[in-house]
């Protein structure tokens, strides 16, 4: 634990150092650094700083959800560079239950919003989906500035957990709108922002895929998720290849109960027909690069000492660390619940997983009363503050 | 002794810290605002300020404005018989406030803090720089226009302990901050903004509104016609803000066209700037992770927040009304002079420390592992990530991408895209390294961003130890020393016109403006009057001169109250 405490050292303040404390410290310190003239000894200052008030900030957390175990995790992981949050009404774990003070949005407001957004996706043509933003975007911006960014997390939830139809094209068309080509906003938005690399990432390597093998599996998407019928069954070892590699782009295209009922459905057939359908499907160079997989089969044709040779090119290509560092871990959780629950204890993962089904339902705050759905959006809050958010991962296939 | 400066795009102000308080310092003509516009007059000698704008309709190309829209490219303006780069047109607009500086406070003024917006990119802070340089400044500090506006907000905050956003809307740039104060320490959180967004932007939708009510698309190519449609609309925003209506008719050649807008339609017609808003102060609070029911207060910067839609805009996003007492147009050039203070060490200012952030994300470029085993180039590794506080140093590793590798390229880039190609390139280093496994260890890259917003990368080769460093010097518009030294030369070579006849100068520059947009008597009566002054003028005798000058600009009170009136004359 001591081990951890480099930044209070720093500071020049003893281990039950609060918040107050820090910041005093830090601002007597400051005053005996010019900046410009010593950086070094300011930057060392501004990480201790920056690390103090992140380990106060856990310990509050950690205050709060009794578990004593997370403080000395949270202050190895949230780094130095992590961004601290400012959060005096909730370090000290008290008197935080109070409602929403004006200049708020409702929550329900925007939660609705996105739900209508769902509903009306459903029922029309996909094409109609970026002007149905641009829509309810306008109507954000009669609202508080905190509208568009509660909206744009509900928006994320719907998609991540696969309660809006037509996902591909409400993610494209809210990719542009809310900026999630920005590494900032992405780092910005926590757990939901690391989901989104992931697709486009994904993304990135499916676009890379042949353009005809693309427009084929387009095409068994959407016939699947029509309707899953016994003439797919074949397909499904591609769908799991697939699967494998663009799991979350994946999830765009096709939900997990096509995927789960397609798998059952293959599962059932005897030994022998799998084997048959395994045959069937396309060979491994399919879901590599076209230009990658064009290569490969012009030297496969030549000779034996090529096809030796490419494997190895390809073992370089596949096997080469590239960026080390370059991509951070600490994404820093985002918090932007009004109200958190007092003395109820934490969720479990599992049950974490159960709210947030409970959440998604459409009719979830239909008759409840404000308060009921304000204490769920915190327990759900809460879910995410300790890393239980989560899109849809497909393990469990 | 060194002075704050509100560089702007339309509005130029200077300011120092004098006995322990920031003071604004008056023009030659008694104004704190100094347009900043620069004129070149018929016989070779500069104009700057009030008789530059009037000109602007008079001899629109011998004048130039809004220049600081260009700062940090390649693009210049002619004046006369010269191509003027903006960093010296911003440079005579520096070198006209140096000079009421050392009026004002009787020494000589060689130091400046130059306020940018927070927004502006590295090629642009470069720029600012050498515009100080070419108007013999030394540039102490490049500071952040709303972070200026915090500490003189800040100074007077009985509050200690507080949060709150700053709301800059300039006439060319809009930029919001969100700050912290604590314990005399004010911390910048977050900035973000929008360069290219101002009030300017607001008058040019009313100037638009000529061409819909039947001026033909083919006069924007008529510079004194666009000059006197441009000041009619700017007329007609202001009064927008003070009545609620405006209305004004514009004529070009035959046609003439009536443009009548009120503060709704003027509204509705500005939606898409208004958009505009939202995302910075969105993505400002996001980076800070302050929610807006957090803040403290508002405070509004920048002449264009008059505007009563940007006040209620403000007031609907925030669920507050904005903070008031400080004028918005004199709050960025006060907290410049705070700044001073603070630089020179004034006792006043013992308690206050400031730190301030870098807006924009820097990095460089990497290959990527994709998920199915190939590799891509492009894309962005950040290194230090924006709103950072400054100073900052950051070191990332990079392995070469293949074994055989003999050299790395560091690629440097600006910007928050995932991919390179849509970030701003600002530099690059090749670095050798040793091929083969054994020496993958690959290159520590340390970025370094100071306080005043430069940047110089370092590339230290992990398994040798050799290192090479670059200062950034990006951009199209770079200006190596010797061509600064050069063009110093020039600009100093020009000749200003005098600061005591100034006054005059600019009277006359009005009476010409007036006479062009006037018509049959009242025109030919203000011919007799321009011509008489002028020969007062001639005399060069001042008491005469001054006399003169007091009825002159009597008579033009007269006119110009009337002309409001009278219709626009057609040419």
């Amino acid at each position: 634990m001591t081990a951890t405490l480099w930044h209070l050292d720093v500071l020049g303040l003893p281990a039950h150092a609060d918040e107050v404390a820090i910041r005093r410290a830090y601002a007597t310190a400051l005053r005996r650094i010019d900046p410009e003239v010593e950086p070094a000894a300011f930057e060392n200052l501004r990480r201790a700083y920056e690390a103090a008030r992140a380990w106060c900030e856990a310990t509050a957390v950690a205050a709060v959800e009794k578990e004593p175990s997370q403080p000395a995790e949270v202050a190895v992981a949230s780094d130095d560079d992590t961004m601290v949050e400012d959060d005096t009404a909730q370090s000290s774990g008290e008197n935080i239950a109070s409602p929403d003070v004006a200049p708020t949005v409702s929550i329900d407001y925007t939660i609705h919003l996105a739900w209508r957004f769902a509903a009306d996706v459903g029922a029309r043509r996909a094409d109609a989906i970026p002007s149905m933003l641009d829509g309810i975007l306008a109507e954000l911006r009669t609202q508080y500035i905190d509208a568009p960014g509660q909206f744009e997390e509900h928006l994320i939830d719907l998609v991540g957990h696969q309660r809006v139809a037509h996902r591909a094209e409400v993610f494209a068309a809210a990719e542009t709108r809310f900026h999630w080509s920005e590494v900032g906003h992405l780092s910005a938005l926590g757990q939901r922002g690391q989901w989104i690399e992931l697709v486009l990432a994904q993304r990135e390597a499916w676009l890379a895929l042949a353009p005809d093998r693309r427009r084929s599996w387009t095409e068994l998407f959407v016939q699947a998720e029509a309707r899953l019928d016994t003439s797919l069954l074949a397909r499904w070892p591609e769908i799991a290849r697939l699967n494998e590699r663009f799991p979350a782009w994946l999830g765009l295209h096709l939900s997990d109960e096509t995927l789960q009922a397609w798998k059952a459905a293959f599962d059932a057939q005897p030994s022998s027909a799998r084997e048959v359908y395994m045959n069937l499907a396309p060979p491994e160079s399919a879901y590599l690069p076209a230009h990658i997989a064009a290569t490969r089969q012009a030297r496969r044709q030549r000779s034996a000492t090529w096809v030796l040779a490419s494997f190895f090119l390809a073992m370089f290509v596949g096997v080469a660390q590239f960026v080390v560092t370059g991509i951070r871990e600490g994404f820093p959780v985002s918090l932007t619940s009004p109200v958190v629950g007092n003395g109820t204890p934490a969720d479990t993962p599992r049950q974490c997983v159960e709210l947030y089904a409970e959440l998604d339902k459409p009719d979830a705050f239909d008759g409840r009363p404000l308060e009921e759905v304000a204490l769920l959006k915190a327990r759900a809050h809460r879910c995410e503050r300790a890393g239980h958010w989560h899109p849809p991962t497909r393990e469990t296939l | 002794m060194i002075v704050g400066i509100d560089l702007g795009t339309t509005n130029s102000l200077v300011a120092a810290w004098v006995d322990g308080a920031p003071r604004l310092i008056p023009n030659a003509l008694g104004g704190m605002l100094t347009p900043s516009c620069v004129g070149i007059d018929e016989d070779g000698s500069v104009l700057v300020g009030e008789a530059a704008r009037e000109r602007l309709q008079t001899h629109p190309l011998r004048t130039a404005s809004l220049f600081k829209r260009y700062m940090g490219s390649a693009r210049s303006v002619r004046l006369g018989d010269r191509e003027y780069r903006p960093e010296e047109l911003s440079a005579l607009v520096l070198r006209s406030l140096k000079a009421d500086a050392e009026a004002y406070l009787g020494r000589p003024v060689t130091e400046a803090i130059i306020t940018v917006p927070a927004y502006f990119s590295d090629a642009q802070r470069k720029a600012t720089r050498v515009a100080g340089e070419l108007a013999g400044l030394k540039v102490e500090r490049l500071l952040n226009e709303p972070t200026a506006a915090a500490l003189a907000y800040g100074l007077h905050e009985a509050n200690s302990e507080t949060q709150f956003l700053v709301f800059d809307l300039g006439g060319g740039t809009f930029d919001v901050s969100i700050l912290e104060m604590f314990e005399g320490v004010m911390e910048v959180r977050a900035s973000a903004g929008d360069n290219m967004l101002g009030g300017e932007d607001f008058a040019t939708l009313i100037a638009d509104l000529a061409f819909a009510n039947g001026i033909p698309d083919d006069a924007r190519g008529d510079a004194h016609f666009m000059q006197r449609l441009v000041a009619r609309a700017e007329m007609a925003k202001r009064e927008l803000s003070n009545s609620g209506a405006a209305s004004f008719d514009i004529g070009y050649k035959e046609t003439t066209a009536r443009v009548a807008i009120d503060n709704d339609t003027f509204e509705k017609l500005a939606q898409p700037l208004l958009n505009r808003l939202w995302r910075p102060i969105e993505r400002a609070l996001r980076d800070a992770r302050i929610r807006a029911a957090d803040l403290d207060n508002v405070v509004l910067a920048g002449g264009a927040t008059r505007m009563p839609m940007i006040r209620a805009l403000a007031t609907r996003m925030f669920g507050r009304f904005p903070a008031v007492g400080h004028n918005p147009d004199e709050v960025v050039a006060l907290g410049a002079a705070v700044q001073a203070g603070l630089k020179m060490k004034d006792k006043a200012l013992d308690e206050m420390v400031m730190t301030d952030v870098c807006p924009y994300t820097l990095g460089t470029e990497v290959v990527r592992h994709l998920d199915n085993g190939s590799q891509a180039a492009g894309f962005y590794a950040p290194v230090i990530q924006r709103n950072t506080v400054v100073p900052v140093s950051r070191v990332e590793r990079f392995l070469p991408v293949t074994a055989q590798q003999k050299q790395i390229r560091i690629g440097v880039y600006q910007g928050e895209s995932r991919m390179v190609r849509d970030n701003v390139p600002l530099g690059e280093i090749t670095i050798p390294i040793l091929p083969g496994p054994g020496h993958a260890d690959g290159v520590d890259v340390r970025f370094t961003y100071d306080v005043n917003g430069l940047l110089e990368v370092e590339v230290t080769v992990v398994a040798t130890g050799d290192v090479k460093r670059i200062v950034i010097e990006s951009g199209e518009a770079h200006m190596p020393p010797d061509e600064i030294a050069r063009r110093l030369e020039v600009l100093s070579a020009l000749k200003i016109h005098p600061r005591d006849t100034l006054e005059y100068r600019t009277l006359l520059a009005r009476a010409e403006r007036l006479y062009e947009q006037l018509l049959g008597d009242v025109r030919d009566q203000l011919g007799q009057f321009i011509l008489r002054f002028e020969q007062v003028l001639a005399t060069q005798d001042l008491r005469l001169i001054a006399r003169d000058a007091a009825s002159f600009r009597e008579a033009l009170q007269t006119i110009e109250r009337d002309y409001r009136f009278a219709p626009e004359p057609t040419t």
